[in-house]
Order: C-alpha cells, then sequence, then structure tokens
C-alpha cells in the first residue's frame, strides 16, 4: 500500500528492498511458541469428552486425563524422544500409496497458494490416550493418607459414592464438572463396589474399602496382563533374566578346566552318574547344589556339567528364545507377579501398594506365590555359589568376578578422566605449561610485591 | 479443561514423520516434493532423502479403534451449552473450557532412522504404539474376561 502512495523516489527504494529480501529461496518463518501436539486418541470419542488435570494416584500431581462420558476414562501418556538421540517431527503431506496421486498433488496445489504444506516440530512428543480404570483414581480417596502416624488406622466409616466424588473432585478441581453426569458417576460406583464393601441405605449405596477385594481385584488385572503375553521387552529384562540359570558361567570352564582335573575326579563321578538320567534342568540343580565348600566337589560338579553341556548340540545356543528353565508354573507366577508390581508402581499410592503388598506376603490371597519365592531364593543361593565356586577353582584368571564386572565401568570412568584431561591440556598455551616445570621453591610469591605496606 | 474441535481450515490427512535428527525451530515449512519425498523401493522399504542424507522408514500404524490428531491449543472459550438453572452456584464454579483446535488427522506415522531401519523392538515410538496401547487396555480394563479369569483361579 505504501508503494503506490508514497512519491515515486521512495517507491523505487522499496522495490530494491523487496528484492532484496527476495534473496534466499526459501524463507522460514518465525519460530512458533504453539507448536501443534499430536494425539493418539480413542475413534469413537464424543464431542463431550474433555481434556482434565486429575490427580494422578501414584505421584499426588495433576496429571492430563481424557473423560468421555461414553467411553470413560482415558489417561495421557507422552512419549518423548530420548535424550541420547534428538529428534523431531516432520507433518507432511499424506503420501498418497494407492494410487491417488492426482488428488494429493491437486490439494498440494491449492495449499501451495495459501500456505507452506509442512510443519516441522522441536521435538518429537507423542501423546497416547489410553484407558485407565476409573478405579485406581478413586482409590485416593477411598484409601486417603493416614493423617497422623501414630493413630492408629481409624475405624473406616461407610460413605457414600456421592461423598467420596465430592472427595475427590476437592483435589481435582477440573473433575468437578463431570459430577453431575450419570453415566460418569455410576462407572465410578461400579469399580468402587468392586472392591469395597457395601451397605445398602435407603435408596443409596455406601460403600467401604475392603483391602482383601483390592488386593484380589488387582491379582485379577495382573494375571489378565499375563494371558496374552508381557510385551517381548519386559518378558526379555524381567521374567527371562530373573529365572536365568547361572548356566553360562559354567561352560566358560570348559576350556580351562577339562584336563586333569577329569582324571581326578573320575571315581567321584560315579556318584554322580544316576543324577545324569534327569533332565537338564534338573542337573544343574541338585549337582550345584551338592557343590559346597570343598574344592574337589565342586570341580566334580564342574566337570560333570560341562560333560552335559558338551552332550546335546550346542545349538541350544544359537536360538533366540530357548525355553525358560524353571519349575513348572514359575515362570507364570513371576510374569503374574510383575505385573502386579508394575500396576502398584504406576497406578497405586505407596501406602496402597505398600499394605496390598503385605497382605499378598501373608498368602490369605487367591494366587500363593510361595514356589516362586522358593525358586528365587533358590536362584539367588546357585548364583553367589557358582561365583564363589569360580573364584576357587579358577585359578587361570588373575582378576576376580566382581572385578571383572566392574572392569567396564572403569575403563568408561578411565576413558572420561583421560577425556577432561586432554580438554585441560589443550586450553594452556605452551610457555604455561614450561613454566610449570620451574622450580620455585624459596622464591617469594608474586601476591607479595602487591601488597600494601 | 481443553475440549477437541475440529477446525474450520481441518487439511485432512497428514503423515507425521519423525526425523532422526532434531530440527531446532517450530513452525510451518515448505515439505514439497523437492525437498521431502520418500519413495518405496523395488524390494519393499521406503526410503527417503533429507538434505541428501539417506534415511530408512518403518511405517507405525495408528492401533485398531484410535485415530491419530494434530492438534493446536487456542484461546478461544468453549461456549456453555446449558443454560444456567437452579444450581446457578455450581455453574460458576465450573472452569473455562479452552479449544484445542484439531488441525488434521493421521493414520500412520513414519519412523526414520539414518542409514539403517530404526530399532524394532527397544524404540520409544515403536513400544508406545505397539506395546503400550495393547497392555495398557489389558490392565484397565474393567469388564469381561472377569469370569474367565477367576475360573482359571
Amino acid at each position: 500500500m505504501t508503494r503506490t502512495t508514497k512519491s515515486s523516489g521512495k517507491s523505487t527504494n522499496n522495490s530494491i528492498e523487496s528484492a532484496k529480501s527476495v534473496g534466499p529461496k526459501v524463507q522460514l518463518g518465525p519460530d512458533s511458541n504453539n507448536p501443534p501436539h499430536l494425539l493418539i486418541l480413542p475413534e469413537e470419542i464424543s464431542n463431550e469428552a474433555r481434556i482434565v488435570s486429575l490427580q494422578n494416584p501414584r505421584f499426588s500431581t495433576d496429571s492430563r486425563y481424557v473423560v468421555c462420558p461414553q467411553l470413560g476414562f482415558y489417561e495421557i501418556k507422552a512419549f518423548t524422544e530420548p535424550k541420547a538421540t534428538p529428534r523431531s517431527w516432520l507433518l507432511s503431506q499424506d503420501v498418497a500409496q494407492d494410487g491417488v496421486v492426482g488428488s494429493s498433488e491437486a490439494q498440494w496445489e491449492i495449499n501451495k497458494s495459501t500456505e507452506p504444506i509442512g510443519y516441522v516440530t522441536r521435538n518429537a512428543n507423542l501423546c497416547v490416550a489410553t484407558p485407565i480404570d476409573p478405579l485406581f483414581l478413586v482409590l485416593t480417596v477411598l484409601a486417603p493418607l493416614p493423617t497422623s502416624k501414630n493413630s492408629e488406622s481409624p475405624k473406616k466409616l461407610f460413605l457414600s459414592g456421592d461423598d467420596y466424588l465430592e472427595q475427590f473432585s476437592s483435589t481435582s478441581p477440573q473433575f468437578r464438572a463431570f459430577l453431575r453426569t450419570e453415566s460418569i458417576k455410576s462407572a465410578l460406583e461400579k469399580r468402587m463396589a468392586a472392591v469395597c464393601d457395601t451397605v445398602d441405605a435407603g435408596d443409596e449405596t455406601m460403600y467401604r474399602l475392603n483391602e482383601e477385594k483390592l488386593v484380589d481385584e488387582m491379582l485379577r488385572k495382573a494375571t489378565r496382563m499375563t494371558t496374552e503375553g508381557l510385551p517381548a521387552s519386559v518378558e526379555e529384562k524381567l521374567i527371562r533374566k530373573a529365572l536365568d540359570m547361572p548356566i553360562l558361567g559354567i561352560s566358560r570352564e570348559e576350556s580351562s578346566l577339562n584336563g586333569d582335573l577329569e582324571v581326578t575326579t573320575q571315581g567321584e563321578l560315579g556318584s554322580q552318574t544316576p543324577a545324569a538320567d534327569t533332565p537338564d534342568t534338573q542337573i544343574t540343580v541338585s549337582s550345584i547344589g551338592t557343590a559346597t565348600s570343598s574344592f574337589s566337589e565342586a570341580s566334580t560338579a564342574a566337570t560333570s556339567l560341562t560333560k552335559e553341556s558338551m552332550a546335546p548340540p550346542p545349538d541350544n545356543k544359537l536360538l533366540p528364545l530357548p525355553a525358560i528353565k524353571a519349575p513348572a508354573g514359575v515362570a507364570e507366577l513371576l510374569r503374574i507377579r510383575t505385573a502386579l508390581f508394575f500396576i502398584c508402581s504406576s497406578y497405586v499410592a505407596p501406602h496402597v501398594s505398600d499394605s496390598i503388598k503385605k497382605l499378598l506376603a501373608s498368602a490369605t490371597t487367591t494366587v500363593d506365590f510361595t514356589p516362586l519365592d522358593a525358586h528365587l531364593a533358590h536362584l539367588a543361593k546357585m548364583r553367589q555359589e557358582v561365583v564363589s565356586m569360580r573364584s576357587i577353582g579358577d585359578f587361570s584368571r588373575k582378576r576376580s568376578m566382581v572385578e571383572d564386572e566392574d572392569s567396564e565401568s572403569r575403563a568408561e570412568k578411565k576413558r572420561k578422566k583421560d577425556e577432561e584431561e586432554k580438554r585441560k591440556k589443550a586450553g594452556e598455551s605452551r610457555g604455561v605449561k614450561n613454566l610449570k616445570k620451574v622450580n620455585v621453591t624459596g622464591m617469594k610469591k608474586m601476591s607479595d610485591f602487591f601488597k600494601k605496606k | 479443561m481443553l475440549a477437541i474441535e475440529k477446525s474450520k481450515v481441518h487439511k485432512g490427512k497428514c503423515t507425521p514423520n519423525i526425523l532422526p535428527c532434531r530440527i531446532n525451530h517450530n513452525g510451518p515449512v515448505d515439505a514439497s516434493k523437492r525437498y521431502w519425498n520418500p519413495s518405496k523401493t523395488t524390494d519393499g522399504k521406503t526410503v527417503a532423502y533429507f538434505r541428501g542424507r539417506k534415511l530408512h522408514g518403518k511405517q507405525l500404524k495408528v492401533p485398531k479403534g484410535y485415530r491419530g490428531v494434530v492438534v493446536s491449543s487456542t484461546e478461544r472459550i468453549l461456549p456453555k451449552s446449558k443454560p444456567a438453572t437452579e444450581d446457578d452456584e455450581e455453574a460458576e464454579e465450573e472452569a473455562d473450557v479452552k479449544i484445542m483446535e484439531e488441525q488434521s488427522e493421521f493414520d500412520h506415522i513414519m519412523l526414520w532412522g539414518h542409514e539403517a531401519l530404526p530399532d524394532e523392538v527397544a524404540d520409544p515410538y515403536v513400544r508406545a504404539m505397539e506395546e503400550w496401547i495393547a497392555l495398557a487396555e489389558q490392565i484397565h480394563s474393567t469388564s469381561d474376561g472377569k469370569d474367565e479369569s477367576m475360573a482359571k483361579n
């Protein structure tokens, strides 16, 4: 507008300026301070659904949830890129993969005239709304934190569902908007009923938390998680590793111990042979179990093991997922317990999860974990024995096992130190370096010359 | 409190790409074919070149029953639908509902790795899309299967 109204001299100036600003072919707009978010939502979410901040049942802080009168409650979890590998979003036009290139091309033409079609965001956050059992949300009011320590948990009172919800909305004020939504209320009360003793008082139902029911409910959830199988990463890290028999350490000794020891212990080996008929797992258990303090006995176990492990074709190791070696049912129990602890550590307040664990230990529940505990204790003992056995029997090694494990972290430390030193050295000049070598004993300090007299 | 509403200038479907680098900028860019043109190779792999670097792509589908949306927050406030009736004082307490505008939607995202495919198992985005959603549904399902698992015990 200015160009047309101003005098001719100025207009030429302007045109030069505008020509200059065209210079770089693609100009980046200013940094937007309101970048879009990427969200994965349930498909059939209704228009009345709201994103609200409610009290997180585990950490007692505010977290984002989606509440939908029709579908129920969803929690929003944000997934971000790991710090080590920074990433960014680039939103681009949907690539027409099934031959609709024409239409997308046309769309692009339209967009081109108005605005750029892509969008870049600095952080690659992805928010995912997944269902959450509203039970966890109301659990904070069903089992409130005991106010004072010394008072023996006061007798819990029956309260009506409305009272609980009122309490809940006092900690999560944004929930208040849903207090009058009938479907939300009934969903919550239904979940409360699953873990509470109920009493009918007139036309109202009163609730009081029953911890045994709560444990049962949690166990039911954990069992359900395991029926479909735990995620691969969890299975690998927490189940397989925990139940791993410490065999690998022994098979290493094949090379170092095979020769003379086998000769010396030949006689004793005879006594071990009956055990050799039983399946592989049993052997490792029994033979290591007998390996007590005596060195010769320990080495017997080792050699008998090497024989055993050499007998079957070694393809066992090459298989991507060998079967877990554990008594029947133990792996399943561990899965259930892992699932349960996961639930407790992400959705249940610490004081409640403590009491859940206590109840679990008291063994009044539907699932009995004692075989698992026994097996885990047994494994721990075995591991310890294998380590000690190795440190005695393995005279070819100069360093002990523990050191070996540490060596990795030590190497890391050393590398860091070296790097630091290098950086320091790079910072100082040759003159300064040379001066450092000068013998300064008996010399006056430089600061002495600048003192007030 | 936020409500999600479709924007009037809804852009239809888009493809969110996770680039294996950080671009220190938030804002619209010209992602035209000239600069960003993922293509399929003959052996079925997806390949794109970003500033001359070869990226390998892995498609992550949004699980069934879910949809992906790109939303941006606004300062607009949702007009209160219900007329204030007898419980006036409660209505006053209700906080304003801000509107999140749905700009576009997506049914898959592309995860890109530099010169190699991203890790199939450990990548956080793979786990978010494939592991977490399924697991969360199992943890939090409240009905069904209840009787079945009880019978098992």
